[in-house]
């Protein structure tokens, strides 16, 4: 049962949404870091990309998929420059991002810690 | 991966920040300064950034691509010509009675510190951010 827990989709998601949102948040600040580099291309992670990987190790029902899911770093090809020295990033846009994403990571650590509460409240029995 | 994510990068951009800062002050200070250490006038300071590799890109940690961090590519001179004002009195006036300037305008100057103090800001705003994640992170397993 307890191995069940462990190895229940759900929380293999959030693993690997934690290290996801920690990789992110290590992009988003290197990008509000070089805020005022002249030509510096912001970096983000891609959350379609990842979701499209999670899903196919879910419906693949390997429990060993799971495990090569990782997120990756790449350019944002998206983002466009409105400003002169070819800098594409946006200060305000980009601490929401950094904010929204750190929330995301509190969300999902409550989220493991309450797997764990249930697990302890079910050895325990209280 | 580091414990708390993403420090490298804020933290070279404080420094960053922090020197630019410096340079400005050291240009409003010395915005009436008419004879520096060669007996010139005091020439205005401009700071320049550039991107350095923090991190390299590496397919088994998960990064594809190159992660980078800030320093300060240098600090150089400004040499156009500053003012040059009337004012035989003055210690340093040629023969004519003119005086050489700084070319440091304060308006200009005060517009890079404000810039260079919301960057700082928001750095450190990552920073606190990120340590929150950190501690986030440490709460996992702990007895609710």
């Amino acid at each position: 049962m307890i191995e069940g827990i462990f190895t229940n989709d759900n929380y293999m998601l959030a693993r690997k949404t934690l290290d996801y949102n920690n990789m992110r948040h290590e992009a988003l600040a290197a990008n509000l870091a070089s805020v005022e580099v002249p030509g510096y291309k912001r970096m983000d992670v891609s959350a379609s990309d990842f979701q499209a990987q999670l899903g196919k190790a879910l419906q693949s029902g390997n429990k060993n998929a799971m495990d090569s899911v990782t997120p990756q770093i790449s350019m944002d090809l998206t983002a466009v420059s409105s400003r002169r020295d070819g800098n594409n990033v946006e200060m305000d846009k980009e601490l929401m991002e950094i904010n929204s994403n750190a929330l995301e990571y509190e969300y999902v650590t409550r989220y493991i810690n309450h797997d764990y509460q249930m697990i302890r409240s079910a050895i325990s029995g209280q | 991966m580091n414990l708390i994510p993403g420090l490298q990068a804020t933290a070279s951009a404080l420094d960053a920040e922090r020197t630019r800062m410096n340079v400005v002050a050291e240009n409003i200070a010395n915005a009436f300064t008419t004879r520096d250490a060669n007996g010139d006038p005091y020439k205005r300071k401009i700071v320049s950034f550039e991107s350095v590799l923090a991190n390299q890109g590496d397919v088994q940690s998960g990064r594809s691509a190159p992660l980078y961090k800030v320093q300060i590519s240098g600090v150089t001179q400004d040499d156009t010509p500053g003012k040059i004002v009337y004012n035989p009195q003055h210690p340093d006036a040629d023969e004519k009675g003119m005086v050489h300037m700084p070319n440091v305008e304060s308006s200009r100057e005060m517009v890079d510190l404000i810039i260079s103090s919301r960057a700082y800001e928001a750095n450190l705003q990552v920073a606190r951010t990120s340590r929150q994640m950190a501690k986030q992170a440490l709460t996992i397993g702990n007895k609710s």
